[in-house]
């Protein structure tokens, strides 16, 4: 078998002599201590202490300083300057991927499989199926707080390169929190889960779930790696990815619904998701002109596949958007608004309208030579536009004014009208500026 | 072995790279050099497939390094300017991952680090920590990785800023030997004077265009630098020289002036009367052998005269 030398390298530096026996040792005087603190008590509370504690180490190894690790396992090589020799080598964006995530931490899996023995061994009453349940459930949850951390430092540098301070608390924070209420699940346990109709043993289906999204995140993993290693990805898994999550979402609705409102549930729940990960990508990703542009490069001398390399994420979701938009709308689904009237599809029209408004928001302020807290004006002004001045202009009396800065008004044709207005208005503002930016960089096209 | 065909290369508001193109043949030095901010580093990286240009294409090796970036890195060594290492692991291990990295195998991989520690002298080091390493050794350890699996091109990024002297002589020498073993180098500089024993090109890139793109021997033959020293200062040699044809770069030196000026003996001789026949108190009058500077120097400076 070919040695990942990417984990080697890990292994040299993160599993040295001295810390393979300090591990054990502090560990060990760890549960010592709390053995001789609990040795008195009845055998029930006794081994509740030593269950508690060892849970509590894991998820303080794994889980939180597993994750700091994974969040710096490619910034630290920027930092380092050692990032583009790795990038110049012949490792598979597979191979860098799993050696990433598994390299980095493995001095923290290290101590975390000592606690799980311990967990094992001290359990009593348990049978060996829910022990194995049990480590699975926790091997799982590290993995997926780890591999979120590095998926979103990954996102955070991506085609950046800037370094900042506290560049890697968003992803280790979102990794704690995703994998924090599965850590403090309580084996064993008899519940159960409907899912499509079917009941699971609930610890069965925590795993499956685990697996679910820690295998999606493992996926964005290498995508970005790919990228990182200058090859192309064209849109489709992402894409999928967004036909799929909803697929497991709607699993959870009532089993005697008939399989024409799960296909209406299916569509709307993929239209909020899809709006959701729209949003969050385009904060995400760049938006330089430059990638843009070469966009339009390969549009304008026909790239045929190569256009769907540098198709940002949210333009791909915004034409599935497009897509459950049209079959919402065909399909007339009823569904009750929040203000007690009929919410008819044309909102989720006008919904989409807006978001071609808003996304066109993010780019034009992004859209200079050196934008300067662009998506933090971005997000201010859609807050303005979307509570503000609907808000002032109800309070005056105009709800036909008000209706067209909500898309879900009742007042749709205004909504509508609105929608194209603002969105063309924008995207024109887009053009404009982009233009204005290309400068010499024409010549190029 | 390189070929690149108008190639852009853009950063939001500033276009590094406009409409480049060059070839460079097989076993050729090249000296890549330009003022800060020219576009130097945005071409090194671009032919080292760790940029991805707005358009044109680039062929290393024969390979297309827009469609296969991958395939590239196997064929190039490239070294930045600013550089990491590994300062926990020796230098042993630093050569090892380097091997295997790039796919060499196990049973190759001893003979491919002995033989790069080799190249860059430094096997008496192979148990030291990197991070124990004076910069010089530093550099030749980074050097080392770069070309440990035996690229046939290799590009340095400013390979000598912050040596000292000492250190930058033995890099020269190092880059002597590496090109006479065959590899294709292109080097990114501002200290010419060490690129010129062994450069056989040299690369000026200014604003993102290539200004000047030729073989070094070339550049004697039809132009060279004169010197002149004064027994004492005469302002007016100055306003004579510059009614003269043919003289360029006219420049104060410490003790006399120096131009560009052509190499022609006879031209030369001419001049030389010219000049004492209007009883300018020279004492010296000499070719200077044309330095990589010099041709550097007079190539910015018609640029910069004719913007």
């Amino acid at each position: 078998m070919k040695w990942n030398p990417e984990f080697q390298r890990n292994i040299w530096l993160e599993l040295t002599p001295h810390r393979l026996i300090s591990m054990p040792i502090v560990l060990g005087i760890i549960f010592l201590m709390i053995y001789l603190q609990m040795v008195y008590l009845l055998e029930e509370y006794f081994y509740q202490g030593i269950t508690i504690t060892a849970t509590f180490l894991f998820f303080i190894l794994v889980v939180m300083w597993g994750s700091k690790l994974s969040s710096e396992a490619i910034t630290s090589e920027i930092q380092d300057k050692t990032w583009d020799n790795q990038r110049m080598t012949t490792i598979s964006p597979w191979s860098m991927s799993w050696a990433k995530l598994f390299g980095s931490t493995i001095f923290t899996w290290y101590g975390g499989l000592l606690c799980i023995a311990v967990l094992t061994i001290s359990s009593s009453g348990i049978s060996v199926t829910d022990n194995l349940q049990r480590a699975s459930i926790f091997i799982l949850a590290g993995l997926l707080a780890q591999s979120t951390a590095l998926y979103i430092s990954m996102v955070q540098f991506m085609g950046r390169r800037q370094i900042w301070r506290h560049r890697n608390t968003l992803g280790m924070l979102l990794g704690i929190i995703l994998a924090l209420p599965f850590i403090q699940y309580d084996i064993p346990s008899e519940d159960t889960i409907q899912w499509f109709g079917k009941t699971y043993n609930q610890s069965s289906f925590i795993i499956f779930t685990l697996a679910f999204l820690t295998g999606w995140t493992i996926i964005g993993i290498y995508r970005l790696m790919r990228k990182e290693l200058q090859l192309a990805n064209t849109p489709l898994v992402w894409l999928l990815f967004l036909i799929i999550l909803p697929g497991y979402i709607v699993g959870f609705a009532e089993s005697d619904a008939d399989s024409m409102d799960q296909i209406n549930l299916y569509l709307l729940i993929t239209y909020f998701t899809t709006s959701l990960t729209i949003y969050l990508t385009i904060l995400a990703e760049p938006k330089d002109p430059v990638t843009f542009r070469r966009l339009a490069f390969l549009i304008h001398h026909g790239g045929g596949r190569k256009i769907l390399h540098h198709i940002p994420s949210w333009l791909s979701g915004l034409l599935l958007l497009g897509l459950v938009t049209l079959a919402i709308t065909i399909r007339d689904i009823p569904i009750a608004s929040p203000y007690n009237s009929p919410l008819i599809s044309l909102n989720f029209f006008a919904g989409f309208l807006f978001i071609i408004r808003d996304i066109g928001i993010f780019l034009f302020f992004n859209f200079s030579i050196k934008p300067k807290r662009a998506n933090t004006v971005s997000i201010i002004y859609l807050l303005l536009l979307y509570t503000v001045i609907p808000i002032i202009f109800l309070s005056l009396g105009l709800e036909p004014v008000s209706a067209a800065f909500n898309p879900w008004s009742t007042l749709k044709s205004i909504t509508i009208i609105s929608g194209l207005i603002q969105s063309a208005i924008m995207l024109y503002l887009v053009y404009y500026r982009w233009n204005a930016l290309s400068g010499q960089a024409k010549n190029a096209i | 072995m390189i070929e690149v065909k108008n190639l852009f290369f853009e950063y939001p508001g500033k276009l590094a790279l406009r409409d480049v193109s060059l070839k460079i043949s097989k076993g050729e030095v090249t000296a890549l050099t330009g003022p800060n901010g020219a576009g130097k580093t945005t071409l090194l990286r671009g032919l080292a497939a760790l940029h991805q240009p707005l358009s044109g294409s680039i062929r290393v090796a024969g390979i297309d390094v827009i469609s296969n970036p991958r395939l590239c890195h196997e064929k190039v060594g490239y070294l930045a300017d600013f550089f990491g290492l590994y300062e926990d692991l020796t230098v042993k291990q630093c050569l090892m991952y380097m091997a295997r990295s790039h796919s060499i195998t196990a049973d190759g991989e001893p003979a491919a680090v002995n033989r790069a520690a080799a190249r860059l002298h430094i096997e008496d080091r192979l148990h030291q920590r990197a991070g124990t390493l004076s910069r010089g050794l530093s550099q030749r350890l980074a050097i080392a990785q770069a070309i440990i699996h035996e690229p046939a091109i290799l590009m340095l990024d400013e390979p000598a800023s912050g040596l000292d002297p000492e250190a930058r002589s033995q890099l020269s020498d190092l880059f002597h030997e590496l090109s006479t073993q065959g590899i294709t180098l292109i080097i990114s500089s501002h200290i010419l004077a060490e690129l010129e024993e062994y450069c056989t090109s040299m690369l000026i890139v200014d604003n993102g265009e290539i200004r000047e793109h030729r073989h070094v021997s070339a550049t004697p033959a039809k132009q060279c630098t004169i010197e002149i020293t004064l027994s004492h200062e005469d302002d007016s040699l100055i306003k004579f020289l510059k009614t003269r044809p043919g003289i360029s770069s006219l420049k104060t030196e410490e003790a006399g002036l120096s131009f560009v000026f052509s190499s022609e003996k006879a031209q030369q001789a001419e001049l030389l009367q010219a000049i004492i026949s209007h009883q300018f108190p020279i004492c010296h009058f000499a070719e200077r052998k044309t330095s990589l500077q010099d041709v550097y120097l007079a190539k910015v400076n018609t640029q910069e005269s004719t913007t």
